[in-house]
């Protein structure tokens, strides 16, 4: 099963449990993702080698559905020459998930095949791959450390993913992951991904800053939650905003 | 029109602006009376936000030109952009407004893309995102997926925009009108006495004609005895979009006005014109008998049509095609006819996040009863188009080819770009136009009014480079 979209931004708290297995604790951190419905305005400022910035803005709809369906809409808000386009991703549990990219200068819509969600998501750090943070079916996991009050778990992804390992560090009050390593096809360091920043919204530890470094081309993407809210009323969510003509209909 | 936005954006979600000027500069100069500069200057502004059980948007347009040739030319034009609102009304959803509704998944080389009118009067210096027209509209759709249905219904027929006279673009070129009413006061017939002058004081006055007089009589000709502006006279189409398993399918039909003029010349005229010599005098009664000299209409037409887009593997597949029973088609010495016309492609594409894409198309036209001499056209083709865009440098860097050939004229466009994002705000661009094919382009009038090659020959001496500058807010 795949997660929303940016999905580690939104996580509930947990039970720590000393005598999990990695198996355990991860599928406790996904479990602590399945918020049901949310709306958050997140900005993306992308960050060169030289420090240069640049800013985007996006609106992200994330709503389970019948048949645990997740589906997860965001919408660019800004800068203008971007703005209006759209990512639909569907999460179906039994099924193979659905990406499709609404853009406005077209007015196409296009579904996204798995081998193009390696490639950089609207020139972030982030792939599209990395935005789902999926467990493959054959993923394998290992705790390799548990110190203190964190655990830090190795991950196989296997299948087609573009890495060959993770490396996670896991809070154990909450299973926030605090930072993950992202290590390319030839074994080597390629991203961190940490989180600089959270807080609690009731039950909910929700991301408010990361920050996503490419180790090997110097540069790095900040995400901040601008605005959010969480548990929002299914009749403001409708499933019809979830499908690619809304997308195409939206002005 | 401005206030309207400003007060709108008082409470939109979304809010943009951009402005970009670019220049074309032709390199050679192949024909006196050319262009050798022109420059676009587009501001575009946007907003959007929620409204009831929808939202609404709103958006101006405003376009400054400067051409540069024998003479210095500017001009300033602003109109409404895509504005309406879109939500739902109960088991029904409604957008409604001055709306752009794109039908098909070819982008190059499109043949179900029938609703809107083109804006022709630039060529490729048009950005993709401003090609289509906007036009008052309503789309009335029912369920979302797997099948949808939707009503579309323009209640005031739009046309193509194009220049009829005197620009790079236009067909009747700079001054060919002028010499050839200069070469026609030199004819010989019976009437030279009443014609002669009357020809050469009308070579004189166009030449002399300010460019802006020009442009109105453009932007006239464009409407010229467009049909009178009622539901009755509109458009109405339907479309029945089905997603299943990943496959995107849609079957769309209906009948609307063909978006180009059929004008017809009268036909003694034209025998004059081609027989280059000037009426006797019972021949110019016979002109005077009441029947116009220049007759227009704008013909309905059935269109059908069906499209799909798909992924196999890492491919995406794309098609479509449509069926028209009376396409406009133009005929030698400024006459013109229907026919009916079928026309079908596909594309394949390949894309890596949003780093790269490949694409290609394929389409193939046929006009099923053409007249033996068509204008600009080929009663038969098969176009290949072929795309690509790099993007590096964390979306900074972005070099895009794109071209098209046409296998029976043997003519290509090819439009190479790159830019560069300074900043969030800035954006620099450079790029060529380059077209070409085995027809030299047209000198004068007549060898326009029978030319018998495509576009891309006509406008072959239209090489140039380009470079733009985008302020985005």
């Amino acid at each position: 099963m795949r997660a929303a979209l940016f999905s580690f931004l939104l996580l509930l708290p947990g039970l720590a449990n000393a005598a999990e297995t990695a198996e355990e604790i991860m599928a406790h951190a996904r479990a602590a993702r399945q918020v049901e419905n949310a709306v958050q305005t997140i900005e993306m400022v992308i960050i060169s080698k030289s420090g240069g910035e640049r800013v985007r803005e996006l609106e992200i709809k994330v709503k389970v559905g019948e048949g645990d369906v997740r589906y997860s809409l965001a919408r660019f808000l800004a800068p203008s020459d971007v703005a209006g386009t759209q990512l639909l991703l569907i999460d179906h549990p039994e099924t193979v998930d659905e990406q499709l990219l609404y853009l406005p200068a077209v007015k196409r819509t296009n579904r996204i095949s798995g081998k193009s969600r390696k490639g950089s998501f609207m020139g972030s750090d982030f792939s599209y791959e990395d935005m789902e943070l999926s467990d493959p079916p054959d993923a394998s996991h290992d705790v390799t450390s548990d110190s203190g009050d964190v655990w830090t778990i190795e991950t196989r992804p296997g299948g087609d993913s573009s890495y060959t390992k993770l490396i996670t560090t896991v809070r154990k009050a909450d299973y926030v992951p605090q930072k993950i390593e992202f290590f390319d096809g030839d074994g080597e360091l390629l991203k961190i991904l940490e989180v600089t920043k959270s807080e609690k919204d009731g039950e909910i530890t929700l991301v408010t800053e990361s920050l996503m470094k490419n180790v090997q081309k110097g540069t790095s993407t900040r995400l901040n939650v601008k605005e959010h809210r969480l548990n929002v009323p299914a009749e403001e969510l409708p499933d019809e905003l979830f499908t690619k003509a809304h997308m195409e209909q939206g002005g | 029109m401005l206030l309207a936005l400003l007060a709108a954006m008082s409470h939109a979600q979304e809010v943009g602006a951009i402005i970009r000027p670019e220049v074309a500069i032709d390199l050679a100069s192949d024909r006196e009376g050319e262009d050798t500069v022109e420059a676009w200057t587009r501001v575009r502004a946007f907003a959007r936000g929620d409204a009831g059980e929808g939202r609404w948007f709103l958006e101006v347009r405003a376009a400054h030109l400067v051409l540069v040739g024998d003479n210095v030319e500017g001009a300033w034009e602003a109109s409404v952009g895509e504005s309406g609102w879109s939500g739902d009304l109960g088991k029904v959803d409604l957008k409604i407004g001055n709306l752009v509704e794109r039908w098909g998944k070819l982008d190059l080389l499109s043949q179900v893309d029938v609703i809107n009118g083109r804006d022709l009067r630039a060529g490729p210096l048009t950005p993709q995102e401003l090609q289509r027209l906007p036009a008052p509209m309503l789309v009335l759709g029912m369920g979302a997926s797997p099948v949808r249905a939707e009503l579309v219904v323009v209640p005031f027929s739009s046309a193509d925009r194009f220049e009829i006279l005197g620009t790079d673009w236009s067909v009747v070129r700079q001054n060919m009108l002028e010499d050839y009413l200069a070469e026609a006061s030199g004819w010989e017939g019976q009437s030279s006495f009443l014609l002669a002058n009357t020809f050469s004081n009308l070579s004189d006055a166009m030449a002399d004609l300010d460019p802006s007089f020009r442009r109105g009589l453009n932007a006239a000709s464009n409407q010229s005895q467009m049909p009178q502006s009622l539901v009755y006279n509109g458009d109405v189409l339907g479309r029945l979009a089905f997603d299943i398993d990943g496959l995107d399918a849609a079957v769309m039909g209906g009948n609307m006005r063909n978006r180009v003029r059929m004008s017809n010349l009268n036909p003694t005229l034209a025998q004059f014109l081609k027989d280059g010599r000037l009426p006797d005098l019972d021949e110019v009664e016979a002109l005077q008998d009441g029947s116009a000299l220049i007759t227009a209409e704008w013909p309905r037409t059935w269109v059908a049509g069906g499209e799909f887009s798909t992924l196999v593997g890492p491919i995406g597949v794309r098609g479509e095609g449509v069926y028209k029973s009376h396409q406009v088609v133009n005929k030698r010495w400024f006459t013109a006819t229907t026919t009916p016309f079928v026309g079908t492609g596909i594309g394949l594409d390949y894309v890596h996040g949003s780093t790269f894409v490949l694409m290609t198309e394929v389409a193939y036209e046929r006009m099923l009863d053409a007249p033996n001499r068509t204008l600009i056209e080929a009663r038969e083709s098969l176009q290949i188009a072929a795309g690509a865009r790099l993007i590096s440098l964390q979306d900074r860097l972005e070099v895009q080819l794109g071209g098209v050939y046409h296998v029976q004229f043997q003519e290509y466009f090819f439009r190479p770009t790159a830019s560069y994002r300074a900043s969030d705000a800035w954006k620099l661009e450079m790029g060529a136009i380059l077209l070409g094919g085995n027809t030299p382009a047209a000198w004068t009038l007549p060898t326009a009014l029978t030319y018998g090659g495509g576009t891309g020959a006509y406008f072959s001496e239209n090489d140039a480079i380009t470079f733009a500058v985008s302020w985005i807010q």
